[in-house]
């Protein structure tokens, strides 16, 4: 009980009796409160003052009680507003487990993102492998057409030319199955760069004609009508389109011929040349393609032929 | 009393509607009277602190199952809620909010006759002004125990503390009224 006193401290040192008699003061008013006629029970032994005070607190309590204590919510009530929670709480009680799946879910979408971006040497490859399998595809193709190529320059630098045209070819076999995100432009620059120099590495070696596919290029466009005669040891593996479409066999013969790396991008991506918008203001690079393309070559070929050709 | 009292809780919120009765039967009482207490009448009703009152229970019933995560008596929690409610009631934005009370007959005052009551009156509204002076600690163990009539051990509970600092503390809140109420005391009408 001493150890209580501390605070008190602000009035000074308590009276333990006088603690206690207050105690029991308090005690008696609450029980006088419910009976009536209990000022009694405070004898005739109590000072005004205790008197006054027991009659103000007897009051203060009385007071209170003048009115009846409502029911203020019943047992329906009640029971209703608790049998509503259960549902409530159900939540409250997944809470943890919500917030492990939302951790979970944030480090899949965080793996699946690097994972998007991940290299064969990386870690992730694994999973891009699993999520992104076309791209996985891809890029595994576009890294192994730059070691072909790598290959290839290596070979025709030690003037390896059979194993330089394997290479070339293993590389654009690669090639056809990596996607412009994964710099197919790109790489099929380099591509036809590298089938000019191996050419024109074979051809000090070998007489023109001994190797019908390095030779094949120079007489491209002379020899129009044949579709790639050669190329399919070189580039066999070149966008399917091309090759698929033999009436246009176009395409890629202007490209060959012009060694700058400038235009070659046309000729192999864009094979889907049935387009005729594109084809049509193109006409000046090779006239004799049109009658392939627009078996009615009338009207002025500056018009766009959209509607024009069926109007007689 | 706790022990009894956390067992009906438990039983409550699993449905037990005699235990939700024995759990009303003890939150009623103590929030009507406290609310009272702290609240007052309004010409001569308590419609306002009756009303009050009943958003505590209703509080407190909706409380009811997250009580055992609260990890403090039964009555501290009871406490608890009463007290924040009275706070925000006492606000002056919400003294001067219409309660409608209807639910609330405003019944015939009970026991004493007309004389005893107007002395009661009298001196309740005497002993209203003098806790208003008294520091919150010591009016609010003094209204727990003469108004709600908590012994000293449920009080203590209430206001999470010890029965002897409940003894304490409305001694010294005793004494403090003795003086004040005393002829040569502080003149409260003035």
């Amino acid at each position: 009980m001493h150890d209580k006193h501390d605070e008190a401290v602000s009035t000074g040192p308590v009276d333990l009796s006088a603690l206690q008699s207050d105690d029991v003061l308090v005690d008696v008013v609450v029980r006088a409160s419910r009976e009536e006629g209990a000022e009694e029970l405070f004898g005739l032994d109590t000072d005004a003052e205790q008197h006054r005070l027991v009659a103000m607190l007897l009051a203060w309590r009385r007071e209170i009680d003048s009115r009846p204590i409502p029911e203020l919510v019943s047992v329906e009530r009640a029971s209703a507003v608790l049998a509503s929670r259960p549902e409530r709480r159900r939540p409250a009680r997944l809470v943890p487990l919500a917030g492990a799946a939302a951790v979970l879910l944030i480090v899949c979408f965080g793996l699946a993102l690097t994972a998007r971006s991940a290299m064969p040497s990386s870690p992730l490859w694994g999973v891009s492998k699993v999520l992104y399998s076309q791209r996985a595809e891809s890029v595994q193709a576009a890294v192994t057409a730059t070691k072909k190529f790598d290959d290839t320059r290596a070979a025709l630098a030690s003037g390896h030319i059979d194993q330089a045209r394997t290479a070339l070819a293993d590389a654009s076999n690669a090639l056809a199955s990596v996607r412009p995100e994964e710099g197919r432009q790109d790489l099929t620059v380099q591509h036809d760069v590298l089938i000019n120099e191996l050419q024109r590495s074979a051809l000090p070696e070998q007489a023109a004609g001994s190797l019908p596919t390095v030779g094949q290029p120079q007489g491209s466009l002379p020899q129009r009508g044949t579709p790639q005669p050669a190329p399919p040891q070189l580039s066999p593996s070149q966008p399917a389109p091309p090759q698929a479409a033999p009436p246009q066999p176009a395409p890629p013969q202007p490209a060959l011929p012009q060694p700058s790396p400038s235009q070659p991008a046309p000729p192999k991506p864009s094979p889907p040349q049935p387009d005729p918008s594109q084809l049509d203001p193109s006409h000046h690079d090779s006239p004799r393609r049109s009658p392939h393309h627009r078996p009615p070559p009338h009207g002025p070929p500056s018009h766009r032929p959209t509607s024009r050709p069926f109007t007689p | 009393m706790s022990g009894e009292l956390d067992a009906s809780v438990a039983a409550a919120v699993k449905g037990d509607r005699r235990a939700l009765k024995r759990v009303l039967g003890v939150i009623q009482p103590f929030v009507t009277r406290y609310c009272r207490a702290r609240l007052g009448n309004q010409n001569r009703s308590y419609g306002w602190a009756d009303g009050v009152a009943r958003e505590v229970c209703l509080a407190v019933v909706t409380a009811l199952p997250d009580y055992g995560n609260q990890g403090c008596p039964f009555l501290a929690f009871v406490y608890g809620i009463a007290a924040h409610k009275v706070i925000d009631a006492r606000r002056p934005q919400w003294r001067n909010r219409p309660h409608p009370v209807s639910e609330v007959p405003d019944t015939a005052e009970v026991g004493a006759g007309p004389v005893q009551q107007a002395t009661n009156r009298s001196l309740s509204k005497q002993m209203g002004q003098m806790l208003e002076i008294l520091p919150p600690r010591q009016r609010e163990i003094l209204l727990l125990r003469v108004v709600v009539g908590l012994s000293a051990e449920e009080t203590a509970e209430a206001v999470e503390s010890t029965p002897d600092a409940v003894r304490i503390a409305q001694h010294q809140a005793l004494a403090r009224l003795r003086s004040l109420s005393s002829p040569g005391g502080v003149d409260l009408s003035a």
